[in-house]
């Protein structure tokens, strides 16, 4: 085990701020220039129920949870329990003296060191509410890895600054409390150690997050959503930016209301998105159709979990993508891109505004509730020569200059000038009927053949687009195995690379970071080369592997599927690997 | 917040006219709505490029197809979603929503509801027929209780509607009813919810002449009465408004049933205090502060 990277699991009832204190603590190390990776499990539920939150921490740069824990903070019994056997030999359980329950010969029979420590006695002495036991494990945890309690001081400073110097000082002492206690009664008990880096600090944010700056990036300033985890926290980040930012953020009264209104949005010149899950992407999916047929760009942001139907509402998946590549009646461009990290989050979300006003379609941006939930030391974004590209918008000057305005002007590459309202002279109707250069109804057999070729052109267009970055690929040319996967698996598959090369094993790994249109020709191209090939998704039936059959005639033969609402883990994939390899 | 109405001269309603022929059966109450739309339109002095006329499906759907202002026609029973994000989005605009009865208090209720409580800057049109034309003569929920067609073979069970009681309820400014067949009146009423500040319900008889063999121009011209004619009547009086709007019997009351001063969902957004959110340049939004917080 290295000394440097280690993991933190805290569990607890929900509502006992095992999340808050988590992030804390994560950003604690992140400031010391370390890597963090936070996995919060929320099982479906609010308060009262057992949920945990674990903190991986690393001088190298982290892409996955390790599935494994080194420090178990039991701020209940019940998290004892269910988590022990998850700890390395020699693992430290924190757990309350006071709690009866938990077993302390136990843990030491387990090979485990129990960490005593009398949480809720302490927070009685202190004088504090006893829900502030999780800031003297906070303490405690910082003092077991010997890390310097100065980050957390500075955090919680910043925190409660608006609170006051009171609120402050009593939130440093708790947490100091807990260090001390540690450092008087444990001296030597972990061999634990993080090490402020010379690293330049990063961000630490979750996918829901860095989508959000994405879009306020491409100067969106409409969002219309109906809550549905796990998308939900981008409405909470981009709601109370409202003033700062001049983004409307509307939760409306369902989700085919906040298609209809981000469409509205788009076609009023304002760029807009709406974001979901699966569920509520089942009831955007006719107007989605619609911003097909009347052209109008539209930005969703789709985050996955396990269906069907209701399915597992705080768990992970990869089930929806040929959901996506078909939904809506009929036959109309798109494009599906899915961000493997918290950078393309970003990135792909800026991107996904300019190409859909561009190309005046809609554009899927396809994540998953891991990358979209867990909170990843990212490096700072670099804006520098990100550019808003508003396509075909005409002014006011370019409409005078032009002839009579055709809505649906029949051109080269399919794309036709948009003007909105207010713009004199580009008056129009924007219609989800099949309809002419004007937008009136067509239904002649030539004029709707007419106008589908023009929208396909669209598509050809996009394929042509040299600005996307259809796939990324990841090592060296003359692997024996080629991975190909999509979405928030790229993080624990690097990482199991890594563990493979160390081994002395020859991978590389495609990621087709867009899915629609097909990236074909790059698809095929890295597969011709490939000897031995595997596809690792989360699901059932291989959708990512059925749609390479289908649009390159490559089936690739091993695969490594996951359907069980847990996100893949390094150690899983390494093991899959080494059985293919062998 | 209100609409750009700087004028260059006298309005007429024939500028309001598209170039494109019309669809609809001869003799349908659509055309007397789209008539009076026209001239309220030039009464109410609105620019065609600051207007936007926003649809549905139905044969209510049309009617931007037949105005020369800026139109969306979208899908089935969306109106109130699409129209509320433009009006939001650029409050310079007049944007003014037609719907049908199944269009709007069937598959769109749910939007109706919420842009009542709203208060969203809205002209509501709704073509009321008591019968779905478009897919050729089923019942709607605004049909009466009995009435026989093709999908209630022995008379419909359910109780209509009541759109205006609803609209009352749920909080909408402007309440009204208009009969087409009583151009003028509805031209004038029409002209006042464009002219009010608030969401404007207007509810238009308008008799399909191929499918609904009962609600005939006939029929209504016998029922129809209007409320600024009826003495005492108030439109400011919440609860007056709404025992006339429950009232029942053969007559059919038309005319403003409700008005109030109330401030509009725009008003309270902090985003478009300033200027319409369309005007806002997005050319180089500064997110460092973001990156900071994150660090």
């Amino acid at each position: 085990m290295e000394k440097n990277d280690f993991t933190v699991k805290i569990g607890g009832e929900a509502g006992q701020g095992i999340n808050a204190s988590a992030l804390i603590l994560a950003k604690s190390f992140s400031r010391g220039g370390l890597n963090a990776f936070v996995t919060a499990e929320n099982p479906n539920t609010i308060k009262g129920l057992h949920n945990w939150c674990s903190i991986r921490v690393s001088g190298e740069e982290l892409t996955s949870q390790s599935g494994k824990t080194d420090i178990l903070v039991a701020l209940n019994e019940q998290t004892a329990a269910l988590h022990v056997n998850e700890l390395q030999a020699g693992g430290l359980v924190i757990f309350d003296a006071g709690d009866k329950m938990v077993d302390a010969g136990k843990i030491s029979a387990a090979g485990l060191k129990p960490v005593p420590v009398p949480l809720e006695k302490m927070a009685a002495d202190l004088g504090v509410e006893k829900i502030m036991k999780n800031s003297i494990a906070m303490g405690a945890v910082t003092a077991l890895v010997n890390y310097d309690f100065k980050f957390i001081e500075e955090i919680l400073k910043e925190l409660f600054a608006r609170k006051g110097q009171e609120v402050v000082s009593n939130n440093i002492k708790v947490a100091k409390a807990g260090l001390d206690y540690i450092n008087e009664n444990y001296k030597g008990v972990s061999n634990l150690s993080a090490v402020v880096s010379g690293q330049p600090v990063k961000m630490l944010l979750n996918g829901n997050e860095a989508l959000s700056m994405g879009a306020l990036k491409a100067g969106c300033r409409w969002l219309s959503a109906y809550p549905m985890t796990p998308a939900s926290p981008i409405i909470h980040y981009l709601a109370p930016k409202e003033k700062e930012y001049g983004i409307i953020v509307k939760q409306s009264e369902d989700e085919i209301a906040a298609i209809n209104m981000a469409i509205g949005a788009n076609y009023a010149g304002v760029r807009g998105f709406c974001c979901t899950s699966g569920g509520g992407f089942s009831l955007m999916v006719e107007a989605l159709g619609m911003a097909g047929q009347n052209e109008t760009p539209l930005v969703v942001a789709m985050g996955q979990r396990p269906g069907p139907s209701t399915g597992q509402p705080t768990h992970t998946a990869q089930g929806d993508l040929k959901f996506l590549i078909n939904a809506g009646q009929g036959e109309f461009p798109r494009i599906i891109v899915a961000p493997g990290d918290i950078s393309e989050c970003f990135y792909e979300m800026f991107n996904a505004f300019n190409l859909s006003e561009k190309y005046q379609a809609p554009v899927l941006v396809l994540y998953d509730k891991y990358i979209g939930e867990n909170y990843i030391t990212t490096p700072v974004f670099n804006t520098s020569g990100m550019k808003i590209e508003r396509g075909k918008l005409l002014n006011q000057e370019q409409l005078d200059k032009s002839g009579e305005y055709k809505r649906y002007a029949i051109t080269g590459d399919g794309i036709s000038p948009r003007a909105i309202p207010s713009l004199k002279g580009g008056e129009h109707v924007a219609t989800s009927y099949e309809h002419n250069e004007w937008g009136f109804y067509e239904e002649s057999p030539e004029g709707v053949i007419t106008m589908t070729e023009k929208r396909f052109r669209k598509l050809d267009a996009i394929k042509n687009d040299t600005g996307i970055k259809w796939c990324n690929f990841f090592g060296r040319d003359d692997a024996e195995l080629t991975i190909v996967s999509w979405g928030s698996n790229k993080g624990p598959i690097l990482e199991a690379m890594k563990m493979l090369e160390n081994d002395g094993e020859k991978i590389n790994f495609l990621q087709v970071l867009y899915l629609w249109p097909f990236p074909s020709k790059q698809v095929a191209g890295y597969l011709s080369k490939a000897k031995k090939t595997i596809i690792i998704e989360a699901n059932k039936t291989g959708q990512l592997k059925t749609l390479i059959r289908e649009q390159t005639g490559f089936e690739i033969k091993s695969e490594y599927f996951k359907y069980d609402g847990q996100p893949f883990y390094p150690g899983g994939i390494y093991n899959r690997l080494k059985e293919v390899l062998r | 917040m209100r609409e750009d109405k700087s004028t260059s001269g006298e309005k007429t309603p024939q500028e309001f006219k598209s170039k494109f022929n019309n669809t609809w059966c001869p003799g349908c109450g659509d055309y007397g709505i789209l008539n009076a739309v026209k001239s309220a339109f030039a009464a109410a002095g609105l620019n065609r490029e600051n207007t936007v006329a926003v649809s549905g499906i139905g044969c209510s759907g049309k009617m931007p197809q037949y105005l020369s202002t800026y139109g969306f026609e979208g899908i089935h029973g969306r109106v109130l979603p699409v129209a509320t994000a433009i009006k939001l989005c650029n409050h310079k605009l007049k944007v003014v929503g037609f719907a049908g009865d199944g269009d709007g208090y069937g598959i769109g209720m749910c939007h109706f509801m919420h842009a009542l409580r709203r208060n969203i800057e809205i002209t509501y049109v709704v073509h009321d027929n008591q019968i779905y034309g478009l897919t050729t003569g089923q019942t709607s929920p605004t049909s009466e209780k009995g009435f026989v067609t093709k999908s209630t073979p022995y008379g419909a069970i359910e109780e209509p509607v009541n759109p205006i009681a609803l609209a009352i309820a749920g909080g909408a400014t402007f309440v009204a009813r208009c009969f087409v067949g009583e151009f003028a009146h509805f031209k004038t009423i029409l002209t006042e919810a464009l002219n009010h500040r608030g969401f404007a319900l207007v509810d238009v008889f308008q008799p399909c002449v191929t499918w609904n063999y009962k609600n005939t121009y006939e029929w209504f011209s016998k029922r129809v009465y209007k409320l600024e004619e009826t003495p005492g009547y108030n439109p400011g009086d919440k609860s007056l408004a709404y025992n006339k709007a429950t009232e029942g019997g053969e007559k059919l009351a038309i005319g403003i049933f409700y008005r109030a001063e109330k401030p509009t969902y725009g008003d309270s957004v902090a985003a478009i205090k300033e200027k319409p959110l369309v005007e806002r340049d997005i050319s180089n939004v500064d997110i460092s502060p973001l990156i900071k917080e994150a660090l």
